[in-house]
Parts: structure tokens; sequence; C-alpha cells
């Protein structure tokens, strides 16, 4: 009955999209979709270095409508990452071009923030309404950003806003399986000094329906999920050309961890604390641009309640960065790390130093042609690192007022320092192998971007070949009668990436499209099991795309995003795999401004079409589901 | 909607054919007689154990029995699979299950799931009555405070009773209308009886007493976590021989008997760091543990013999990578083939 329902509803929804006719009207500053930034890390845009890659920033619109949730949800909807979730809201790490969970980097106001001992990030601990801006860059770049960037790297930016004036938001939402979501922020500033400050709190149940089998179905028992968390940013202005910024960030986390299928008494419990904070001085003048960077984080995990796995970190960084003439720009910089650990499982106290160099050359060698050259050599306490350089290049093939057509091209070689578990876990169970090799990896990438830029259209879209080989890659296996890591697997990754956005200014309002495809080969290259040569690795999809589309006119908005996920072996003799899936979610929302108020309601629909899925095996996720938000602003008062 | 519809139909009328089938005087062999059943206890997070059955008269090997009989998966990890009274007994200690099914077709008779039944691990049964071992929550991995055997309505699918002992039960055998129980985090074996269900002996052994088989001569072995092979005579329950140097895993010890129960054949991990596993063989009459493997191989996980011709079943786990494999020797220890079985493929019932 109800399918009928959402067949005509989204007819409806079709309907509406092409008969209002575009009238004439202002566009306002809305809080349901909110207007494109440059994505920089503090003065110097992210791009600068990373010629022959691409940086995707995520539609800020879309952010807008889903800043509820986490960036697990909005990775699958927006990016060509292939997110594994372990249940809905539970563990959900990312395989980026086909590599492992730790071969993502993702980098919180440029600092790397994947835990030290699993050496992965959970992207169900990453609520969007923590971050001011979020981008995704696809392919290898550890000489930029060090470890872990193999797959690829997210960048989370807070960034300072100085407009004068006051402003104070609250936000409510309410949705299935109990979910609550409540935040506010007070942002104040008075040209030169800015203060920000946000505070969140979510909820669920997660008590949705579960298929056991045909006859069957059940609650998902144990898969309640508590956070909350809270930030305060202060940035202060010298001088025109100096300022000071100061970001902190605490996230708690009360999870229950959801099993598998049919499972009905499990009662696993995580806990989980992350204090970062990062403080960064810059300076630009005649010189040059200058940048100290301070950071501190503290990551907390305790498991049902009596195993602990705690680490700090401290890091001191300085970078340079010069324009040396015309064609010519220049970056050095060094970033000193310490790390102390208080690991049950590790059974003594460990205290590591991780000191790097870098150095970046970017050659504009005529307009149309540039060059950029990286290197980065980290030194780790009694571990040897690889070195790890990078060359790209872009060159214009046609440019004229509207459009522009280039080639890109970027060779790198990367690493991956093994985690911290892996290393020296002596636990129940395990057994770390402290003389691991770090995985290395090798990449080259091809590809060609186009834009069009109109007035009332602009558009791109960008398609890239790749191939890498990572070797000396760690998995943990039976050896004799513990676990352990070897550096045992050779995997190599081939695969194309094509990306779609386009931007509609409407006389009322505005549209935006986008979409993403992603064809990955993972073949496992080399392994001590030669059954496995050959086969593509575990949890790879062939195939996964995503499209959403986003509409605003006057003070409505409306957002319609498809996912589609293909098949995964969930093991590397490639027999058994989890099906594909395809999710389609759909909101609607409206603006109101009375004077200095601002008010936004909208309601979300997830996973429209109910498809019973899985992401992992055995775990199951909701159908469709529902979210009702409210939101409030007062602005300059 | 439909096509689940359609399957339930099909269930429906090949269940109806079977039950028209146990009128007839001449019981024909059910779908998963007359072969190996093969179990994959599943990764450890995944919930993904399964049944495979081998079938000898046409060396083929079906992959996933239960859950393409049921529409559900079995879950995991299955610790043990039992044949009892035409009822299969699978244990899961991930999922926690005691999963009843019809032997002869493996479809689903009951599911035992309840807040109390923790970590259990195997199965012996004596008529309708069957024996849980139960090693029960643990904070620390060395105190087991609801250690157990709790006792199954097999028909009904309810525990109806709970014994409680003392460190790690593990291993469970049923003879001579005696359950024993081996304690693997002590040195005791307890023998109940099942007419009462009361503890009526506790024997002293070798510290960590594993899994139970009993040999030619009536006699029970017991594998132990502390290097040792102990063997009882259950006549009077006493201790006739201590066979010790025997290389172990240190937990869940696994051995079987060759065809006529004369040789003891049992797993050995080699130490860490190396990924060798052994197979060694022993008399029952031998006064010292073998000091050469008789097969040797990667990932093996489990072992089994089969009762018919004594062709040796070695479960290989593929380190729980991809699918195990099911590799069979010849008594002389020479290999023959080898089928693509399940995730972590471990244990064997014939």
């Amino acid at each position: 009955m109800y399918k009928q329902f959402i067949r005509w509803s989204l007819i409806g929804w079709l309907f509406l999209f092409l008969v209002i006719p575009n009238v004439q009207a202002q566009q306002d500053t809305t809080i349901g979709g909110e207007v494109l930034k440059e994505v920089r890390i503090y003065g110097i845009p992210l791009e600068k270095y990373a010629t022959g890659s691409k940086v995707i920033a995520l539609d800020s619109a879309l952010l807008a409508t889903s800043n509820a949730t986490t960036l697990a949800r909005v990775l699958q909807q927006q990016s060509p990452i292939y997110i594994k979730a372990y249940g809905n809201e539970m563990l959900a790490t990312a395989s980026f071009r086909g590599t492992g969970a730790g071969h993502t980097a993702v980098l919180w106001n440029g600092l790397n923030i994947n835990s030290l001992t699993a050496g992965q990030t959970d992207f169900s601990l990453v609520p969007i309404f923590a971050a001011d801006q979020i981008s995704v860059q696809p392919g290898s770049a550890s000489a930029l950003y060090g470890s872990d960037a193999i797959g690829g790297s997210i960048h989370l930016q807070n960034t300072p806003d100085w407009s004068r004036g006051m402003r104070a938001g609250v936000q409510q939402n309410v949705g299935s399986f109990g979910q609550y979501f409540t935040a506010g922020n007070v942002q104040w500033s008075n040209g030169k000094l800015e203060s920000k400050t946000q505070v969140y709190r979510y909820s669920t149940n997660n008590d949705f329906t579960v298929r056991i089998s045909p006859t069957e179905n059940t609650e998902q028992q144990n898969a309640s999920v508590f956070n909350y968390g809270f930030q305060q940013a202060i940035n202060y202005k010298i001088a025109s050309n100096q300022y000071i910024s100061v970001q902190g960030w605490h996230h708690f986390s009360d999870k229950q961890t959801q099993s598998t299928r049919g499972d009905r008494f499990s009662n696993d419990l995580l806990r989980e604390r992350s204090t970062r904070v990062v403080a960064d001085y810059m300076l630009n003048n005649k010189l040059g641009f200058f940048n100290v960077k301070l950071g501190y984080i503290n990551d907390y995990l305790l498991y049902n309640l009596n195993s602990t796995t705690a680490t700090q970190r401290g890091i001191a960084a300085l970078k340079y960065d010069k324009q040396l003439n015309a064609k010519l720009s220049l970056q050095v910089g060094t970033q000193w790390m310490h790390i102390r650990t208080n690991v049950d499982a590790y059974n003594r106290e460990i205290t590591e130093d991780r000191t790097s160099i870098y150095g970046s050359l970017r050659w504009q060698i005529i307009p149309r042609w540039q060059v950029s050259l990286n290197a980065r050599q980290v030194f780790v306490t009694d571990f040897l690192a690889p070195f790890a350089p990078s060359l790209g290049t872009e060159l214009t093939l046609h440019q004229d007022k509207k459009q522009k057509l280039s080639l890109k091209a970027l060779a790198s070689k990367n690493y991956r320092i093994p985690t911290l578990n892996d290393r020296f876990w002596d636990g129940p169970g395990g057994i770390g192998n402290p003389d691991l090799r770090p995985e290395t990896g090798w990449s080259a990438e091809g590809g060609l971007a186009y834009e069009q830029n109109g007035e009332k259209l602009t558009w791109k879209t960008e398609a890239t070949y790749y191939q890498m080989k990572i070797t000396d890659w760690i998995l943990w296996k039976p050896i004799g009668n513990v676990w352990s890591p070897v550096n045992v697997a050779a995997v190599d990754g081939s695969g194309v990436e094509a990306s779609f956005q386009m931007k509609i200014k409407q006389a009322r309002g505005y549209l935006s499209l986008g979409a993403n495809y992603a064809y990955t080969l993972s073949t496992i290259a080399q392994d001590d099991n030669p059954d496995f040569i050959g086969k593509q690795l575990l949890y790879v999809p062939f195939h996964s795309s995503n499209a959403f589309v986003f509409w605003q006119l006057d003070q409505w908005f409306t957002q319609l995003d498809v996912n589609q996920t293909g098949f995964r072996y969930l093991e590397n003799s490639n027999v058994n795999f989890v099906q594909g899936f395809a999710l389609l979610n759909a909101s609607l929302g409206k603006n109101f401004r009375f004077k200095h108020h601002w008010w936004s309601i909208s309601v979300r629909v997830n996973n429209l079409l109910d498809h019973d899925y899985e992401s992992v095996n055995n775990r199951a996720m909701p159908g469709i589901n529902y979210q009702l938000s409210l939101r409030y602003q007062i602005r300059n008062f | 909607m439909k096509k689940q519809n359609l399957l339930l139909y099909v269930l429906l009328a090949i269940s109806v054919a079977f039950t028209a089938c146990k009128k007839d005087d001449v019981v024909p062999l059910g779908k998963y007689q007359g072969g190996v059943l093969v179990v994959n206890e599943g990764s450890f997070g995944d919930g993904d154990g399964s049944i495979s059955f081998l079938s000898i008269t046409d060396q083929t090997i079906t992959n996933a029995i239960f859950n393409a009989e049921n529409s559900q998966n079995i879950g995991g990890i299955v610790q043990n699979l039992k044949i009892h009274e035409n009822k299969a007994i699978a244990i899961t200690n991930k999922a926690d299950q005691i999963i009843i099914a019809n032997a002869t077709d493996f479809k689903k008779i009951s599911i035992i799931s309840q807040a109390d039944l923790v970590n259990p691990i195997n199965f012996a049964g004596v008529g309708n009555k069957g024996y849980v071992t139960q090693w029960g929550a643990t904070t620390d991995f060395v105190n087991y405070p609801d250690a157990a055997v709790r006792v199954v309505d097999l028909d009904a699918g309810t525990i109806t009773k709970t014994i409680a002992l003392d460190a790690q039960p593990q291993g469970i055998l049923a003879y001579n209308n005696k359950i024993y129980v081996a304690l693997q985090g002590s040195d005791k074996i307890v023998v109940i009886n099942p007419s009462t269900d009361a503890i009526e002996a506790t024997i002293t052994v070798a510290a960590g007493p594993s899994n139970l088989g009993v040999d030619a001569n009536g006699k029970i072995w017991a594998m132990c976590t502390s290097g040792n092979f102990v063997r009882i005579n259950p006549g009077d329950n006493t201790v006739e021989a201590t066979i010790s140097g025997i290389k172990v895993n240190f937990f869940n010890e696994k051995f079987t008997f060759n065809k006529d129960k004369t040789k003891i054949l049992y797993l050995s991990p080699a130490p860490f760091p190396s990924t060798d596993t052994e197979i060694f063989a022993m008399d029952i009459t031998a006064t010292a543990a073998p000091t050469t493997a008789f097969i040797t191989g990667n990932n093996f996980y489990g072992l089994g013999v089969s009762p018919d011709d004594d062709v040796i079943y070695v479960a290989n786990s593929a380190a729980f990578q991809g699918n195990g494999k099911v590799e069979r020797y010849k008594a002389d220890g020479s290999k023959l083939d080898e089928f693509s079985a399940g995730r972590g493929t471990s244990n064997f019932v014939f």
C-alpha cells in the first residue's frame, strides 16, 4: 500500500519540480540551503600543491539538510567512497579507491585524527554539525598529508568568520527509532575577535525492525547510541596580515554495539571520548606566509566497561610558504608529534615520536601548464619509514571565457605506518609484531576535467583513471596458536572515477545537481594463500555511484538523493558476497524570516524504497525512516 | 513479496512430500545423510558460520545447507555440530544459540536463545535430554562465574536445568549412560548421571582437559591444554595413563580416532611465529608422545576420520581470509583431494 504512496509522492515531487515557473525574486541567505565557500586551510587553499589531483567540496546545502547525521552517511551519499557500516550509526570505516579502512587520511583543521591504535576513523563519530566545510580528495597524497593517505583524504575544516555581530541558533530533530538530535550555537565577532560555541547531542534507541527469516521479524537489540559534544573556537586578528585561531572539540559517545542479525542477547558496549585542540598562528608578509601550529588529541575508548584504550598526542608544526617569483612558489614545513599510550592490551606504556619534514614546489611553466613536486620524509622512533614523493601536473588544453578543459596527471609513492595495535598488542588472543614494515603504495593517475561557467549555469565534470600498487599490506592472521599481523599481501588497484556537478541559478532560487561513479578493481597480487591471487579484495564493490539534486525555490527547498553500492565479496576467495543495494532519500523544507529571526522546518525520509539491505554481512540496517527538523537562528539583533 | 510467498509454497510442498515419505515402510536416506557434514564456524565478527554437506556418492559439496533450507543464517561462531536421534544440534557462541534442526533435511525445529545462555560450547545427548557445556560470561577471561552444563529438552526446545560447574566446561561426552564433562580451566573431569543430573564423580587429571573421546577398548581420552593426553578407565573413573609432551593449542584441543579407534590423531599448531600446523598420530597403547608429524600444512583447523573408509578429513580455515577447505588424506598421510567449503572450516560430523 505505502509503496504506491511512495511512488505517487515521487511522481508528485518530479511534477512540482517541472511545472513551477521561474518568477523573479531575490535570493535570501537562508539556513536551509547555504552558499558554497572556498575550501582553504587557513589562507592556503588545499589545491595549491595538489596539482593533478582533485578536491571535491561537499555541497553545503546538502550538508545543511543532513547536519544531524554523521560523516558516515554523507560520504555514502555524496562521495565515491565506499562506507562499510557495521549497523545503523555503528562503526563505519572507509574504503577509498578499493583500499582498506586505514588507507584514508582524515584531517581536522590540518591534523590527522585517525586513531593511532586502530589506524582509522570511525565516521559514525564525526557529526556533520562539527565541521564548517568538508572536502574529499581522492587518490594518494602521503607527500602532502603523511601516513594513511593512500586511498584518499578527507578534510574537515572550521573556518574563522569575522563578520561583525552576534548570531545564535538552536535546532531540534526528532526521528524514527527514538532519534533525537539537539544542537545550539552562539557566534560573536567584533571584526577583530571572534568566538564560536557549538553544542550538540544525539541519541537513538535504534530498535528498528530486523528480518530474521521469511516468517520472523524482531526488533534490533543492543544498538542504542548516545553522543554529545561541544566545540569552541576563538579567532583573533592581530593585524590585517596575521591572526591566531584556536579550535577545541570534545566528542563523547556511548554506544551499544549492534551484533549480527538474529543475535538477541548481545551486550557489548563501547564508550569513546575524543578531545582535540588545535591552535594556529598565521602571518603573511613580504617574506612569505608563516604558520605555527600546535595540536593536542586525546582519544579514549572503553570496551565493555573494562578494557581501556587511550592515547594522547601532542603536535607542533611549522610551515613556510613563499611565492618565489611569478612562476614558482615553495612550501617547506616540519611536524613533530609525540605519542603516549595507556592501552590495557599493550601491558606497558608506549611513547613514540614522529617527526616529518616536507617540501613542495609549484611551477607555473607557462600559463597553461603547471607542475607540483612534493616530498615528505617521516622519522618514527625505532622504525624506518619510507620517503614519499609526488609529482603532479595540469595542462589546460582549451580555455575561453566560458569553458576550460584540462588534463591532469599525478604519480606518487605513499605509506602507512603500522598502527600501534599492529605493533604493540599483547592482549587476549593476539600479539603485535614490532618488526612490521610500513605499507607502501605506488600510485599513478590521469584525468580530464571540463568546466563551463555561464551566468546562470555552471557545471563541471571530471573523469580519472588510476592505478596503484600497495605492497607489504598488513593482515592479522592466526599464526600458530595466536593471531598476529604480518606484511603478507600486495594489492593491485585500478579504477575509474567520474564526477559531475552542476548549478543552475534561477530567478527564484537555484538548482544544484551532482553525481559520482566509481569502478574499482582491487586485485590481490600477493598472498601466502595461492587461492586468493587474482581475486577481488574483500569488501570492495566493483561499482558504486550516487547522485543528488537540490532545489531551492523562494523559501522552499527540496532534495532527492540516491546512492548505489554494488555487491561486495565478504571474503578473499570470492564466493560469498553481500548483496548490492540502492538507497533513495528525500527531504523537503521551508525557511521563514522575520526581521532578525530565521526559522527552518524540514522533513527527511531515508531509505524511501524501504530496502532491506546490509552494508556489512549480517548487520541489519533500517528500512524506511523519518526525521523532522526544526531550526531557529537569530542574527545581529 | 510474491517471490517469498512462492518460495514458501515450494518449501511447503517439499516438506509435504517428505512427510508423505515417512509413512512408507522403507525409510529413504534423508537429503543430508550418507555423507559428511562439514562445520564452518565463520569469522569472528561476521556471524557467517555455515554447515556444508559433502556427498560421498556424488563427490560434491553443498555449502550453507542450513541457510538454504531455512532462509536464515545459522549465525556464528559454530562451535560444534552433533547429530543425536535424528536431530542436528548446532551450538554457536557469538550469537549464543542452541539450534536444533531435523538431521535429514536440516529444517529448523527450534532455536534456544536466552539472556543467560552465554558462550555455549559443546553438546552431548541422552534420549530427549541434551547437555550443553557453557562457559558463561567473563569480564577478565580468567573467572567464569556462570560456568555450567545446561540441560535441554530437545523436543520442546527449552532449557530445563542448569548444573553449575567451575572453570570453562569445554568437551562433553555421553558414554555408557553417563555424561563426562571436561573442565578446561581446571584439572577435573566431572561425571554426571543423566537420570538424576547429579554429579556423581570427579576425576582429577592433568591440567586443562579440553576434549574427550572413546577408543577401541572403551577407554576415555582427554586432550589437555597442559600438553598431556590422559586415558581414563570409565569403569572405576581412574586415570590409567598420562602421556606428556603433546604439542597443543592451549584451548579447544582437537583430536579424533582412526576407523577402528586404535590410533589417536591430533592437531598441533607449530609454536608462534611458525605458520605450520601439524597432525600427529599416536597409538592408544603408546607410552610417549610422537615426535614427528604425520601430516603438515598451513591453517589446519579441524580433523576427522571417516568411520567407513579410514579417510582423514582435515579442515583448512584459510586463516579466515577466504572460504575454508576440506582436504582429504589417505590413512597413510598421502593427499587425496580437496573441496571448497565455507568460512572458517573447523569440524566434521560423520
